[in-house]
């Protein structure tokens, strides 16, 4: 089998199943960071994998690649313990939960200045990633993969009510910090 | 924009990137294990050097009778590993802008002629700015300077016979230069690796040889290998999930080590059994000093095995991965790793895995890259390897009615495991023997009752797990002999023990009777389950006739050899190995001596080696170097 053949075909099946895999590792594994390495080992399994034996047999490709996420997720995770739910701050009433809510649906032309300055951007990012690696999971499940917060609290093993304190927490705290 | 597109953005941006992720995951497949392997350890020696205190061990190869390799005293010896550590280092911290020259040598993963080097060598960008200052050949010898060099390429332009080079070149082609694929290691000269130190590495080992081929008598006259070995003598502290071994370390010594006269294993009769596990099946065969020969197949000797499922004891297994380090003070090693697995029962290595089995569990570890700390890869009780191949590790293992009903399937490229419980397909028979017809990819299952012998097509399946297709069944016992464009063939006896050899249709589901011997019949396989030798004992006569069937040509070709003889197909030649010789057999039976070497044995590949398996450790050691 020709090396483009073979690249051809596992970019198409990176750019097809990269969200779902990076979406099962996200919500099973300890953290955004740690996520990277594994969806990058899950790939370098399936390249080799492919490499080796060829994919005429795989029909589907997403069904092969998550059998390999979770292969993964239990090779290098298998030990850590589920992540404890941490109540230390006082829970939002659902009325402010809503002002949230409302909140960051508002138009704020700042955000954008935010983006393109790549410094703050990333401070801003590692503060969610580097303080509860739950929370971080919570924004990528929730931003990037849409996931709705009753489905991530579903998957995390957490309730609702912790999903949503833990998000808008984070976000209430970050309005402060950075002034966003 | 609005919060929500805003942590959506951050989030797609700095949270695992599609792109770093595709290109890191390709540029990790691509390389080779090795490199790998060398960038764990050291990333490990980097990061935790003093985590664990390590088991020390090594294997020492001396190489006196291969010309690449110089003994060079250990005080000005860079041992291999931290060759290669010393290069990932140097790899890691290159720069691509550095103009300043530096000597580079490299060592080619196999022997190249001067075209192919200069070919290799002209894809860096800037080759120009690359010398050839000295040339290191396979017979040990060394070519220097511009001239002679010059004189050597106009000579011997095609000759294969360069082993490593020292180049000039500006640091920015250093990358470039390991990046090579003819390339195994580029190294930055140093106060310890100069012209007299520098020995180059090949991709292949020599301790390897040709680790899946059967070495004939007469390549073995070569005293190729003396190898000495140090070993664990104490265990001295422990942590939950890590054993931690201390060793004497022995000074490196050019003794032979009874252990290790047989470095691949080839003649370790521990190993045969794992990677023959028929053998079992027919207890009363004997298999005589043949490298990891065949089975044999007597049908009458079958009986189903019957298997106590064993009892166990909730602490009965501790696993343990000690990566053991080289010692600095014994010339070239390599890493090998101690696994502690206690009561394990069987160890196969395939690729770079090592499988071993417990009472009850199943073990896969990862070599070579990135040690995996979680091994255990499946419960099940009283596991056997049905069969190991290039591609998957078939085990049975017994159900709750104690009969052997369980089938894992370990996909080693995948790490994927998946089991089944074949009992609804099975009912009361076990699983036998498993085949793989290799050239197509095909396994079929032999299962066995007290009265029939079932014969199945089974299909690994990552997805669905093992489908089952039940080909035939036979009243007696049956011996599964090769298979070929859907046709598979078999010996069985009638009720007046009358042997036949038969052939079944897969496809059409017809039963075909090719031959009556009358007698008694053996059958020996060929590894890729093609072609077959029958023995057909005539008792009355005190005779024994031969035949090779050649399923390309559906014939059955008399041959003046063993019972014992071993056959493979090779280039789709039938090979015979018989009376120390490899013969070449032709359509009239004729047979023609061959220098060529044959795998017999059918064992899969792999980059590593065993050097004691028992209850309480498997060492393996990486056949990368020449350690």
């Amino acid at each position: 089998m020709g090396s483009d053949a073979l690249d051809a075909y596992f970019n198409k099946v990176y750019g097809d199943t990269f969200r779902a895999v990076s979406r099962f590792v996200v919500s099973k594994c300890g953290s955004v960071q740690d996520s990277e390495d594994i969806v990058q080992n899950i790939y370098t399994r399936f390249y080799q994998r492919i490499a080796k034996k060829g994919y005429d047999d795989i029909e589907s490709a997403e069904a092969f690649v998550i059998n390999i996420a979770k292969f993964e997720c239990r090779n290098y995770f298998g030990s850590i313990k589920k992540n404890s739910v941490s109540t230390n701050f006082a829970d939002y009433t659902e009325e402010q939960m809503v002002e949230i809510e409302a909140e960051m649906s508002k138009e704020q032309k700042s955000l954008e200045d935010v983006l393109c300055n790549e410094l703050l951007a990333k401070q801003i990012f590692e503060d969610i990633a580097r303080d509860d690696p739950v929370i971080g999971r919570i924004f990528y499940l929730h931003f990037v993969c849409d996931m709705k917060l009753d489905d991530i609290a579903k998957e995390l093993d957490l309730t609702l009510s912790s999903v949503k304190n833990k998000l808008y927490r984070t976000i209430e705290r970050q309005k402060k910090k950075f002034d966003i | 924009m609005n919060k929500n597109d805003f942590y959506k953005e951050l989030f797609e941006k700095y949270a695992l990137d599609e792109e770093k992720i595709r290109r890191n995951a390709l540029k990790a497949a691509k390389t080779p294990a090795w490199k790998r392997a060398v960038s764990t350890h050291w990333k490990t020696a980097v990061g935790a050097a003093a985590a664990v205190a390590v088991t020390v061990g090594a294997v020492t190869y001396i190489a006196g009778q291969n010309p690449v390799i110089d003994i060079v005293s250990s005080e000005t010896m860079l041992t291999a590993s931290q060759r290669l550590r010393d290069a990932e280092q140097n790899y890691m911290n290159s720069s691509s802008e550095d103009e300043s020259a530096v000597s580079i040598y490299i060592s080619f993963s196999e022997n190249v002629c001067y075209s192919d080097m200069s070919v290799a060598l002209s894809a860096v960008p800037d080759s120009d700015d690359i010398n050839v200052e000295v040339l290191y050949m396979s017979d040990g010898t060394r070519i220097t300077g511009k001239t002679d060099i010059e004189a050597y390429a106009e000579k011997s332009a095609a000759d294969k016979s360069i082993a490593g080079a020292k180049l000039t070149a500006p640091a920015r082609c250093y990358r470039d230069i390991q990046d090579l694929s003819s390339v195994n290691l580029a190294e930055k000269a140093s106060d310890i690796l100069n012209d007299e130190t520098f020995v180059p590495i090949p991709d292949d080992d020599p301790l390897r040889g040709d680790s899946d081929i059967a070495v004939t008598p007469a390549a073995k006259e070569t005293p190729a290998v003396t190898t000495s070995f140090s070993f664990v003598t104490e265990k001295p502290v422990s942590e939950p999930g890590i054993i931690i071994t201390a060793v004497q370390s022995e000074t490196a010594e050019t003794t032979e080590d009874p252990e290790l006269e047989d470095p691949d294993g080839v003649n370790d009769p521990d190993d045969a059994e794992t990677t023959l596990p028929a053998e079992t099946e027919e207890p009363d065969i004997v298999v005589e000093e043949t490298d990891e020969p065949e089975e044999t197949d007597v049908p009458e000797t079958e009986e189903p095995e019957i298997t106590e499922a064993p009892e166990t004891t909730a602490d009965e297994i501790t696993v343990a991965v000690t990566e053991i380090s080289d010692t600095p003070d014994i010339g070239l090693m390599t890493q090998i790793y101690q696994l502690n697995v206690e009561n394990s029962l069987e160890t196969v290595l395939v690729g770079n895995h090592a499988v071993v089995l417990t009472r009850n569990s199943v073990y896969c570890y990862t070599l070579g890259g990135i040690m995996n700390s979680q091994p255990k890869v499946c419960e099940v009780s009283n596991p056997k390897i049905a069969l190991a191949d290039k591609d998957n590790v078939i085990i049975s293992g017994c159900g709750q009615d104690g009969l052997r009903n369980v089938i894992v399937v370990l996909d080693t490229a995948t790490g994927i495991v998946y089991s089944s419980d074949v009992k609804p397909s099975l009912g009361d028979s076990e699983i036998g023997t498993i085949y793989c017809a290799s050239a197509e990819g095909r396994y079929f299952l032999k299962a066995v009752s007290s009265s029939s012998t079932y014969i199945y097509e089974i299909t690994p399946n990552s997805e669905t797990g093992v489908q089952f297709r039940p080909l035939f069944d036979y009243t007696g016992a049956v011996s599964l002999a090769g298979y070929k464009n859907n046709r598979l063939w078999f010996t069985a006896a009638d009720e007046n023990m009358k042997y036949s050899l038969f052939s079944f249709d897969c496809r059409l589901g017809s039963l075909r009777t090719d031959y009556v011997f009358g007698s008694e019949c053996r059958v020996r396989r060929s590894p890729s389950f093609e072609s077959f030798i029958i023995s057909v004992n005539d008792a009355e006569e005190d005779r024994t006739d031969t035949f090779v069937y050649d399923v390309s040509s559906e014939s059955l070709i008399p041959v003046q050899i063993g019972a014992d003889a071993n056959i493979a197909v090779k280039w789709g030649r039938i090979m015979i190995g018989a009376d120390n010789e490899n013969y070449v057999l032709s359509a009239d039976g004729s047979l023609a001596v061959t220098g060529e070497k044959i795998d017999y044995s059918g064992k899969p590949h792999t980059d590593y080696v065993i050097y004691s398996s028992d209850s309480e450790k498997v060492v393996v050691s990486e056949k990368f170097g020449w350690d």
